[in-house]
């Protein structure tokens, strides 16, 4: 006696144990952290973006008379020690550090995800020597390469952006890596392989997809760790130079009144730390997003 | 559907070697049933069908032609694998509809304008709601995604597909229906069948040609009927007489 | 008020989970019977069984419902390799489970893990007892795992899914071990399984478990040959057959042999 034939089955049909949300959307949508991140960033987005009109004045303008003023009702956040409008100042020091910030994050991005799958995928040699590599750039001490970089290549956005693309890379690549060997063995790779698709085309269309969701929330902390690192450079006079508001800048010019005007340095200094929080709170909650199951 | 023949096959993982010495012919259209307990070796032979694992010695044939230790993209299309566990083997983030699409265009199976019609076509083959395309893996209990398995298996119009133990990890309820299905694509499809299992019983409903592996040797290869009513070799009957059946009147 | 004569009573169990997993079942096993539970994935069989010794697993509480049970407890467990410890030789896991029992020494409890691997049939046990897991084959691991629950001395073996990671040919083997353990020491069993065959081979009585409900019971040749519900019937509808075995031919004499 044999069994009927199932009879088509309409999708879903709801497996007893899985319960919660069932798209990428659906569960982004349920994430606090991810909701209040977005919040977070798109408020700092939009003060970058829309600074030329939001701010009252022009951040490069002086006036050597009216200098380190207190907050006022024209000066809502005061002047420096050149009578330039620390508000406006503070919105063009975004605009300039999350800019660099977001573009120095792309090349390593790019390359430290690549490196990590060709390694992960293929082994062998080619593992073993991106391997060497990447205990080589994490050897040195991160601020020291980059200062020598600077150095060498000069001050100012170009620097910045070489010294990340030669050592930001290596924090996806290891990731990557890690999860790439563990997935090369799944049925799926395999079944792929055998269904006649080449090594490229199951590296970017089968594996990539998989890996992204972890590189991505890791791209966020790099951001941040980027920004800080443009913010430092800038405090060391290394980085961003005058009159380009920077946040770094601002920070170390206040240094020499912080006991009387604090908010001359902890002002740019709680914007860094705002910056640092919307976008850790945006990485953390894409991961909650992307948990499939 | 092709032939497919195995001569004098050696098999190994690494260093430790798995099959020795094993020959097999699978005629054009029929059904072969690699049978055998854990560790016999049965698993090592699916995966060099399909060539995931090389030989040490000897050689795979289809259609009387050698097989290279690399395949071609037309070879690696030819042998078609199913494999045992159905959670592992889609990818998590690809819907169905992805996974059909991308081997038909591959291939060049269908011109571009009739890759959704044949997608449909091929989930109605395997029993399937062709409206559940662009699902994910995960909305689908295991004995669905056996089906999208041998769906995807299909899409690439192989001559040769070869099961491991395809319903192995399904309840027995699913299990029959999955193996109904195969019986019946083979019947439809005319393709040459190679069935690994330890289970005796599915081997019973789909195969007409018994072999029976032990400690990676072929012990015993039999046309099913003979097999099962008298087995030449001691373990085959130690194998039929260990099975519970279950109690009639 | 249990009677003496019954070993597990279970009244309106219900097991949940976020949600019932298993959703008011009654049942009783009698002293000495051998009652066979089977179902699906997600049936709640395994779940109920371990439900009897309280070792459900995080997350799954007993919410409603009584269980009885009269005598002392052991449980095989299904996957060998996740029962025994891997760091210990087999003869001192179940030394120690037998100590805990019976609270005596080191000697005499090694003695008895001994008798206890004979008991099992384990070849060569003396050896065995120094041997760690891995040293053994499947089916000697499953029968350390059988001599481990009859180191507490036992009136009640529960059993789950004992023979399902095991090879066909050991598979019979162990369950002909169990049922002649069960004869000579009289002890009450709780077979679960999958695999209405093997059940049958075990045990007298039979309970049909789906989503969590108990579906059929009764004597297991009636149940098997005349299955009342639907879904009874729809499990041993999808039962492959088995073509019946001939017979060996018998062996034709050869020269030499002294048949006349």
């Amino acid at each position: 006696m044999s069994a009927a034939s199932e009879p088509p089955v309409t999708v879903p049909a709801p497996p007893a144990v899985r319960t919660g949300p069932q798209t990428f959307l659906a569960r982004a949508r349920r994430s606090p952290t991810l909701m209040v991140g977005l919040a977070m960033t798109l408020l700092l987005l939009l003060s970058a973006v829309f600074a030329p009109w939001l701010a009252p004045f022009d951040p490069s303008a002086q006036n050597l008379t009216g200098g380190l003023l207190p907050p006022s009702a024209e000066h809502l956040l005061g002047t420096d020690q050149l009578g330039r409008d620390v508000l406006s100042r503070i919105l063009f020091a975004g605009r300039t550090d999350l800019r660099i910030a977001f573009l120095a994050a792309i090349v390593p991005f790019v390359v430290g995800v690549l490196l990590g799958l060709v390694s992960g995928y293929f082994g062998g040699t080619l593992d073993y020597l991106i391997g060497r590599l990447v205990d080589t750039v994490i050897a040195f001490p991160f601020y020291v390469i980059v200062i020598s970089i600077v150095f060498a290549v000069g001050t100012g956005e170009g620097g910045i952006y070489v010294a990340f693309a030669l050592v930001g890379w290596v924090g996806y690549t290891r990731v990557v890596r890690a999860t790439t060997t563990a997935l090369r063995g799944s049925g799926w790779v395999a079944a792929a392989r055998g269904g006649g698709l080449s090594h490229g085309r199951v590296i970017l269309r089968h594996l990539l997809p998989n890996i992204l969701p972890q590189a991505v929330v890791l791209l966020m902390t790099e951001i941040i760790l980027i920004m800080v690192a443009v913010v430092t450079l800038g405090y060391l006079g290394l980085g961003v130079q005058a009159p380009t508001p920077d946040w770094g800048t601002m920070i170390h010019d206040g240094q020499a009144f912080i006991t009387t005007k604090w908010w001359l340095s902890a002002l740019p200094g709680l914007a860094v730390i705002y910056t640092g929080i919307s976008l850790s709170l945006v990485g953390d909650g894409l991961g909650d997003a992307w948990r499939v199951r | 559907m092709s032939s497919l023949e195995v001569r004098n096959a050696t098999i190994a993982y690494g260093r430790s070697v798995a099959v020795t010495d094993v020959s097999l012919t699978v005629p054009a259209g029929a059904s072969l049933g690699i049978v055998g307990e854990s560790g016999s070796g049965k698993t090592t032979i699916a995966a060099a069908l399909v060539g995931m694992l090389p030989l040490v010695t000897g050689e795979i044939l289809l259609d009387g032609a050698v097989l290279g230790a690399t395949r071609t993209k037309p070879q690696r299309r030819a042998i078609q694998l199913v494999q045992q566990d159905p959670y592992s083997s889609l990818n998590p983030r690809m819907t169905v509809r992805q996974m059909l699409r991308e081997l038909l265009l591959a291939h060049s199976i269908v011109p571009r304008s009739q890759v959704a019609a044949r997608c449909a076509q091929l989930m109605a083959m395997v029993s399937l709601d062709p409206g559940s395309l662009d699902a994910f893996p995960h909305q689908f209990s295991g004995g669905q995604r056996q089906r999208i398995a041998i769906a995807r298996a299909l899409a690439v119009e192989p001559s040769v597909l070869v099961a491991d133990e395809p319903t192995s990890a399904l309840d027995v309820s699913v299990q029959a229906t999955v193996i109904e299905l195969l019986a019946r694509l083979k019947q439809e499809l005319s393709l040459t069948l190679v069935f690994i299992s330890h289970d005796l019983a599915v081997v019973n409903a789909v195969c007409d040609t018994v072999a029976v592996v032990k400690s990676g040797a072929l012990v015993e290869v039999a046309p099913r009927e003979q097999f099962f009513r008298a087995p030449q070799s001691p373990y085959s009957r130690a194998l039929l007489e260990a099975v519970p059946r279950l109690p009639t009147r | 008020m249990m009677a003496t004569d019954q070993a597990i009573r279970v009244r309106d169990l219900v097991l949940s989970a976020r949600v019932p997993v298993v959703n008011g079942i009654s049942f009783d096993v009698a002293r000495g019977e051998a009652v066979g539970i089977v179902g699906e994935s997600g049936s709640g069989k395994s779940l109920t069984l371990r439900s009897i010794i309280s070792l459900l697993p995080t997350g799954v509480t007993q919410t409603a419902g009584s269980i009885t049970v009269q005598g002392r407890v052991g449980m095989v467990f299904q996957d060998p390799l996740t029962a025994l410890d891997p760091l210990m030789p087999v003869g001192r896991q179940v030394a120690a489970a037998s100590r805990f029992a019976r609270g005596t020494g080191r000697k005499a409890a090694r003695a008895r893990a001994l008798e206890l691997f004979e008991q099992v049939r384990l070849p060569d046990p003396v050896a065995k007892l120094g041997a760690y897991p891995h040293q053994l084959s499947g089916g000697q691991r499953q029968r350390v795992v059988v001599a481990l629950a009859l180191a507490t001395d036992p009136e009640i073996l529960l059993c789950d899914e004992p023979t399902t990671a095991l090879d066909v040919t050991v598979q019979k083997q162990v369950l002909e071990l169990l049922g002649q353990l069960r004869e000579k020491l009289g002890l009450s069993m709780v077979f679960v399984s999958h695999d209405l065959a093997v059940v049958s081979a075990v045990c007298t009585r039979l309970i049909v478990m789906r989503d969590g409900q108990i579906v059929e019971t009764g004597d297991t040749l009636a149940v098997l040959t005349a299955p009342q519900h639907p879904y009874t019937q729809k499990l041993l509808g999808a039962v492959l057959a088995l073509p019946v075995l001939g017979t060996p031919a018998p062996i034709p004499p050869s020269p030499g042999n002294g048949a006349v």
